[in-house]
């Protein structure tokens, strides 16, 4: 931790002084002069940057070996390797300091257990921590962002690796495992750790098993260890989502030696151990998990890409109230933000020391309708609140123009969206009058609930009791606190509600079968219609593309002639920086990530 | 005095046990399911069960009270769903953060507050006490989140004499080893003085914006408790005696009139124990309100019952330390005896 407590304090001596004269006045005791005060220098020394860069350029001069169509990614990433390489070994003959980076995100951590649902800001703790088998090339946009590529993918736990096709309809994919890359204590990573968190998905007691179906995993002996550093994984089926799942941290290999080391009789995959301990062998490591007041990450030597990593750690602070958030990135005291609200985020656009870094998403908020509460069981009544919702307005009024029309359960920016379909999301009061004198439905009252974390949300209830009082419906909006709505969605206690969603990898299929296929246990609405499964289900194990496109559009003009919701917006992803703050990245999962990010020297 | 201390130590063994009851009933009509929130959104109701079976929830209400119970008298608190520690130690963690912000602005309270309602009530009726009233009334007014948010748009972000809001230390800086857990003290206590300041300089923002609001009750007190004493004849007498006036002030005055002032500062900073949950949101202050506040927010039961019973424990300690104040301020009070009028 010392090479990464460094500055910030000299000029806060005026303060330090004010506030001692405070407590000397306070106590009447012996004035004493206060000293000036201390910070741990920078900087990591040159030696230690030579050494990481050699680990790393021992490591780039292995050539990535692929089969088509991967070949041509990691010839790419091969190239920018070499690049980084020779930038990396000129650095390390001098001395240079690279930066800490100080982040507030959305929410505060809770726990950094692999496999258990946590908040966002865990989940980029973990992010940091955790290395997948490969990764999103990344593709800088005009405005400096860097997009994670949705077609080439990279080696990162794995140095190369292939994907066939099998007889049988399904894939074989043989990832060859890094050597020389080890755990933040010097265990080595092998295939049998990569395995380990594959297992411990299907068998322990975490959501993620939930999602390996998708992708035609459903058993531990589809995992194999063929050498030290050789794993297959073998599926059942050919699903688009293959290569974007394994990219997802949830399946970074896991120190299975310290995991069991750690394991109980009551809790065999060691989750209570890792509740606040990182278990990876990712960029970074936690030296300190403070859960809602501080988690410090320091680069893991042992990182198979440690040398290129542009700053020196992170430090992540939980600033629960927004205003302070945008002060203080203002005046640089913390490097990126995320979690600032459209309002406050259109106040900081002027700002010449913040940069704005936003980008369209696939995700969705919505408006949801219990189709197991009368009246809305009647799809007229639904079609009348679809046709109220003023659309145009909520994203202009209270996303401030950091959205974009979601249009669907496919939302706007997604692979297979139909425009002509989600055009027809847009508020037309008449067309909802209409609808409502058809639903034979008189005097309606409905309560609309959102959750008290949530101020867009709540915003746009106001906005939306207004539109249906135009159409004379009567929406009494309710906020209620998070574990409350979360109960009462489940037991099908509210009506209307304002919810959201992000599916990561963003296939729409995935979300769509999420969301509103029957029984789903997300599928708050509670939307069911045999014809519209048998389409999902078409879609989630087809890769060829115009099938794909033709069984979505099928599927969206259900969606759209069923009214299972009023699709509000698609948000957009946004992180805040200082203006010196380059490298954010935006990847299938929508997690910070801090391994480009750094600061522009001399800023 | 240990008849008194085993009395109260009885009395506050029932207080305590009427505590745990009250607040663990109470927790659970709170409308909501933790198990919900834990679970995520890809729970399943199997996933939901699994999880209100692992945290006891599954069990009848009867029965999660005397496992409760059990475990709470060994000090075991529970476990909190939100982030799966141990609450009596995440508490533990939190709770010096709390109480050196409230020492701190009691402190400040209490520095400023009892000079102005004494000069005040000495000079009844002149601008001095005009200017206390409505110091007193914009303290009483004054909401804690405005103030904090001024304060820190003032002098944080328009003057840079203050650090931001970023909790109890610069960011970057490694806290001293923990002693008594007051930052400011252990800093002190390790030798290093600029620590020390800085300590005191995240402090002070926070603790003024507390102070001057708590401030307001102790002026208006000190206020009336000293003019119901220097009106009271013994004070007449001193003074037509001839004593001087500022001995009458505070010999006789000020002494007589501490006892309700010990009181007032007793129940603010009863008050402040529970830690304020607005200001630690505002200043990023690691508390136990804002631990409190988080575990409401997902339902948190268990988290919750350890707040509200850690808090209650505090105030009955908080209460036995200001009956010994009490007799240390008027001899006349004998601990553990019973008044004779």
């Amino acid at each position: 931790m010392k090479n990464i407590r460094p500055r910030l304090l000299q000029r806060r001596k005026i303060a330090i002084l004010l506030a001692l004269a405070l407590l000397v006045a306070a106590c009447g005791g012996d004035e004493e002069e206060p000293a000036a005060t201390t910070a741990a220098p920078t900087a990591t020394t040159a030696a230690a940057q030579e050494a990481t860069a050699t680990t790393a350029a021992e490591e780039m001069d292995e050539e990535i070996e692929e089969e088509a169509p991967t070949t041509t990614a990691a010839e790419a990433m091969d190239e920018e390797m070499e690049e980084e390489e020779a930038t990396t070994t000129t650095g390390a003959e001098m001395i240079f300091e690279k930066p800490v980076i100080v982040a507030s995100l959305a929410d505060t951590p809770n726990l950094i257990e692999l496999h258990t649902f946590r908040t966002t800001s865990a989940y980029a703790v973990t992010n940091a921590v955790y290395e997948p088998l490969i990764k999103q090339v990344l593709e800088e946009q005009p405005n400096g962002l860097l997009q994670g590529s949705f077609v080439d993918h990279h080696g990162a736990g794995a140095e190369s690796f292939e994907i066939l096709e099998t007889d049988a309809g399904g894939f074989l994919a043989t990832f060859n495992i890094r050597q020389g890359q080890t755990f933040p204590d010097g265990t080595p990573v092998t295939a049998s750790d990569y395995k380990y968190v594959f297992d411990r998905s299907i068998e322990g007691p975490g959501y993620i098993g939930l999602l390996l179906p998708f992708v035609g995993i459903a058993g531990t002996d589809q995992i194999r260890v063929i050498d030290e550093y050789t794993l297959e994984v073998e599926t059942t089926v050919q699903s688009p989502l293959f290569r974007r799942f394994l990219t997802f941290q949830v399946f970074g290999a896991m120190n299975q030696a310290e995991a069991d080391a750690n394991a109980t009789e009551d809790d065999p995959w060691a989750f209570a151990y890792y509740n606040d301990k990182g278990g990876g062998s990712g960029p970074y490591h936690v030296t300190r998990f403070d859960p809602d007041n501080e988690v410090v990450l320091e680069p893991n030597p042992g990182y198979w890409n440690a040398g290129t990593l542009p700053n020196a750690g992170v430090i992540i602070r939980p600033i629960p109230d927004a205003n302070e958030k945008a002060r203080l990135i203002a005046a640089g005291e913390i490097d990126v933000a995320t979690g600032i609200p459209p309002r406050l985020l259109a106040v900081l656009a002027d700002d010449p020391n913040v940069t704005i870094w936003a980008s369209q998403t696939t995700g969705v908020h919505y408006l949801a309708m219990n189709q197991t509460i009368a009246p809305l069981d009647n799809v007229h009544v639904r079609k009348a609140i679809v046709n109220a919702v003023p659309y145009q307005a909520l994203i202009d009024n209270v996303m401030y123009g950091f959205a974009s029309p979601a249009g669907g359960v496919v939302t706007s920016n997604m692979e297979t969206h139909d425009s002509s379909i989600g055009g027809q999301f847009r508020q037309d009061l008449d067309a909802a009058r209409a609808h409502l004198e058809q639903s034979g439905v008189e005097d309606l009252t409905l309560l609309l609930g959102v959750r008290e974390s949530r101020l867009g949300d709540q915003e746009a209830a106001v906005l939306i009791q207004d539109a249906l009082r135009q159409i004379g419906v009567t929406v009494d909006v309710q906020i209620l606190p998070d574990g409350d709505f979360s109960g009462r969605i489940n037991a099908n206690e509210l009506p209307l509600f304002i919810h959201d969603w992000f599916s990561w990898g963003e296939d729409p299929f995935y979300q769509m079968r999420f969301l509103t296929t029957c029984g789903q246990f997300v599928n708050y609405a509670r939307f069911c219609d045999e014809a519209y499964d048998a389409l999902v289900r078409e879609g989630t194990f087809t890769t060829d593309p115009a099938v794909r496109q033709d069984v979505s559009s099928q599927a969206q003009q259900i969606f759209l002639d069923q009214a299972v919701w009023a699709p509000l917006w698609s948000s957009d992803r946004t992180a805040v920086t200082h203006k010196c703050v380059s490298g954010v990245v935006q990847d299938y999962t929508r997690i910070p990530v801090f391994t480009q990010m750094s600061k522009i020297p001399g800023c | 005095m240990w008849r008194y201390l085993g009395r109260r130590l009885l009395v506050s063994v029932v207080t305590v046990a009427g505590i745990v009851v009250v607040v663990f009933f109470i927790m659970r009509v709170l409308p909501g399911d933790a198990a919900a929130v834990r679970a995520g959104p890809y729970a399943s109701e199997e996933k939901l069960e699994q999880i209100r079976e692992q945290f006891g929830f599954s069990d009848p209400v009867p029965v999660q009270f005397v496992n409760y119970v059990k475990d709470a008298v060994t000090g075991d608190l529970g476990t909190s769903i939100r982030t799966g520690g141990e609450v009596t130690e995440e508490l533990l963690i939190r709770l010096p953060a709390s109480l050196e912000l409230a020492f701190y602005s009691v402190l400040l309270a209490v520095v400023a507050g009892v000079p102005v309602g004494i000069a005040a009530a000495a000079r009844r009726d002149t601008w001095i006490d005009r200017a206390a009233r409505v110091v007193a009334v914009l303290g009483s007014s004054m909401a804690f989140f405005w103030l904090g948010l001024m304060l820190t748009f003032l002098f944080f972000f328009k003057l840079g004499w203050f650090p931001g809001p970023v909790g109890r230390l610069a960011i970057t800086t490694q806290p001293p080893e923990t002693i008594t857990g007051f930052f400011t003290v252990d800093a002190a206590l390790a030798g290093n003085w600029g620590l020390m300041g800085e300590a005191f300089s995240y402090l002070a923002l926070p603790a003024v914006t507390v102070g001057f609001v708590l401030s307001a009750p102790i002026i208006k007190i000190v206020r009336s408790s000293m003019i119901e004493v220097l009106d009271s004849e013994y004070v007449r007498t001193a003074r037509a005696l001839g004593v001087r006036r500022r001995e009458v002030l505070f010999r006789d005055g000020f002494r007589n009139a501490l006892i309700p002032v010990t009181t007032a500062i007793g129940i603010i900073f009863g008050y402040m124990l529970g830690g304020n949950i607005i200001v630690e949101l505002i200043f990023a202050w690691p508390g136990v309100g804002r631990y409190a506040y988080e575990a409401l927010r997902v339902n948190d039961l268990e988290a919750l019952q350890g707040f509200v019973i850690v808090v209650g424990l505090l105030y009955i300690v908080l209460n036995v330390v200001i009956d010994f104040i009490y007799s240390w301020i008027d001899p006349r009070i004998k601990l553990g005896q019973k008044v004779v009028a």
